[in-house]
């Protein structure tokens, strides 16, 4: 069975505000990282569904660069989240709060 | 062009790559009080690049198989970025902040942070922008986050890097959007399909039935794009993290990040304005069609944009933190050029990009001079700063002039250019707009001049002796500052300059 790419689409677009609901609702730092894989997994869905439709292939291609983007930003986040939980122990949004004005 | 007849017309950025390699290589094999010297190669590869640059010149050419294009835009502002770049190298070393054990390091992500700088100004393509904004967020993550034993810089680039996530997603969303609309990555390919009546035959989304299905994903993509872009311009609502970044990250890299992908975050908006948004027109460029119109969303992020930073700045005593408010509420007077897309307007935001480099930079190094002795960038602490070295207490006060927008300064001309642009187009339309920056200019001379007020109209406190810094580095701001000076009767070759880079 073939998906329609307007369902692709759409199940994409879902996914991508489950993941930004998930962003604004939650306060801990781990889950907000997981909520913007989510939305990058959207984005790489609806990306591989539109390249596959168009029978064009570089919408794979830079499905495979947001995957590795993603791999790096998620390094980035947790070797800082890492030296702050070393320095001040606690992974909630309400412990950052040091710089304020 | 073909890839490796690209590589001739890249010299500039392989000039860079080949430095990154060796200052890397090289920081493993200094030791302890040699490390610092790592500014010496850097300092040396990007004179280099700044040379190549200018021998190279813009082509017009598109590069690796139309992945980047080296025309006079681009030229434009890799110049802005190698200076910007230069100045903050060297400058850097008299910050008190950065650990002489780390310089080297801070060294290459400078480098890597202009690399993807001078993409995100060159690309022609959606996939090497959604790179090039990477390379440059991903790196300021990095410099942003560079005391690790400061708990405010972890947290600054913490930050940083949770809402850079978000603003990424949220680009490339707008990103696939477009891909899928058109099928094709080509920013120019792009323009030309969505401007097809009905992108039937073409796009994933279908044939047009009307403006749900027309106008509306061609919008969304639009607002996404826009978004994304707007957090690396720190433009507001996307601006909260600013002010928190650069409190956090150390003065250097606060300089950088406050030119650097702020004029690359410009750059490419108004790249994908010209090529995607807008069509041509005599004047400069106009929307598609009234559906498709950004002006008032762009006018209304101006509006919001300048007046949050100018009302935030007002409160703050910690300068970083006060002239992050300030680059916001710059970036919210830029914005008016994008508001209307004419030539002129566009040719005035570049002019307003080299004043705003130079008064911008020229403030944060001369707090990273004061600061080495003060110790701290709390206002307070700085009373009487100004007697207690008046080369440098001079030198920021020009400076401060020049941002306010007062004469006799390059501030006062750069928005003089950028305000009777808008006042011009279509028998003052815009004419409101002008107003709320100008209201908005007013009330930045209060928190500006209480800078001036503190370091030159306050005593310095019982036994603060002078201050004092290398005669060179004291020269360089002076020139900056008397630069400024001369940019208010000596505009004209900065303005040509701009002209032509929109050839």
């Amino acid at each position: 069975m073939i998906v329609p790419v307007g369902a692709l689409a759409a199940l994409s677009a879902i996914l991508f505000g489950i993941g930004l609901f998930g962003f604004l609702a939650r306060r801990n730092l781990l889950l907000m990282f997981v909520s913007v894989e989510i939305m990058l997994n959207a984005v790489n869905l609806s990306l591989v569904g539109f390249s596959r439709h168009l029978g064009d292939p570089r919408g794979q291609g830079l499905a495979l660069f947001v995957i590795a983007v993603a791999a790096a930003e998620a390094g980035i986040g947790l070797g800082l989240l890492l030296v702050l939980n070393r320095n001040a122990p606690g992974a909630g949004v309400a412990d950052l709060n040091r710089l304020k004005g | 062009m073909g890839n490796l007849e690209s590589l001739s017309r890249f010299a500039p950025e392989l000039a860079l790559c080949g430095t990154l390699a060796f200052v890397l290589l090289l920081d493993l094999f200094l030791k302890g009080r040699e490390r610092p010297l790592a500014w010496l190669p850097t300092a040396a590869g990007i004179s280099l690049a700044i040379a190549l640059a200018l021998r190279t010149g813009p082509g017009g050419v598109p590069l690796f198989g139309g992945m980047i294009v080296d025309d006079a835009l681009g030229f434009f502002f890799k110049m802005i970025f190698l200076m910007s770049a230069l100045g903050v190298v060297l400058y850097a070393r008299d910050s008190r902040d950065i650990a002489p054990s780390y310089t080297g390091e801070f060294h290459v992500f400078t480098l890597a942070v202009t690399l993807g700088l001078f993409w995100m100004a060159t690309a022609r393509d959606i996939v090497m922008v959604y790179l090039a904004v990477e390379i440059v967020s991903i790196t300021s993550y990095v410099l942003a986050g560079f005391v690790r034993k400061d708990v405010r810089s972890g947290e600054a680039a913490l930050k940083y890097v949770i809402y850079g996530g978000v603003a990424s997603g949220v680009m490339i969303f707008g990103i696939a959007i477009l891909y899928g609309l058109t099928g094709s990555t080509d920013l120019a390919t792009i323009g030309e399909r969505l401007a097809s009546p009905s992108l039937s035959g073409e796009g994933a989304l279908g044939e047009g039935r009307g403006f749900l299905i027309d106008a509306a994903p061609i919008l969304s993509a639009y607002v996404l794009v826009l978004a994304g872009i707007a957090f690396k311009m720190a433009v507001a609502p996307f601006h909260m993290w600013c002010p928190d970044v650069y409190e956090g990250a150390p003065t250097a890299v606060t300089a950088f990040l406050s030119v650097g992908p702020k004029a690359a975050g410009f750059a490419l908006l108004m790249r994908f304005l010209m090529n995607v948004a807008l069509v041509p027109s005599a004047e400069g460029w106009v929307a598609r069609g009234e559906a498709t119109d950004l002006s008032a969303l762009l006018a209304l992020l101006s509006v919001l944009t300048m007046t949050i930073g100018n009302l935030s700045a007002i409160r703050q005593t910690n300068l970083k933190r006060l002239l992050a408010f300030s680059s916001i509420a710059h970036a919210g007077y830029l914005l008016m050029g994008c508001v209307i897309a004419t030539r002129a307007s566009f040719e005035a935001m570049l002019f307003y990009f080299a004043v705003y480099v130079v008064m911008n930079l020229g403030a944060f190094f001369t707090i990273i001079l004061l600061a080495r002795r003060i110790g701290s960038e709390d206002l307070p602490q700085y009373a009487g700063a100004g007697w207690r070295s008046p080369v440098l207490g001079s030198a920021l006060v020009v400076f401060l002039v020049s941002l306010t927008g007062l004469p006799p300064t390059g501030g006062f001309m750069a928005k003089f250019w950028l305000f009777s642009s808008l006042i011009r187009f279509e028998g003052g339309a815009w004419t409101w707009l002008v107003m709320v920056a100008l209201v908005n200019s007013v009330i930045s001379l209060f928190y500006y001049f209480s800078i001036v007020r503190v370091i030159f109209l306050q005593r310095p406190a019982e036994g603060a002796g002078p201050i004092r810094a290398g005669w060179l580095a004291q020269a360089g701001l002076g020139g900056m500052a008397a630069l400024l000076v001369v940019l208010q009767v000596r505009w004209q070759p900065v303005m040509e300059w701009a002209q032509g880079a929109l050839k």
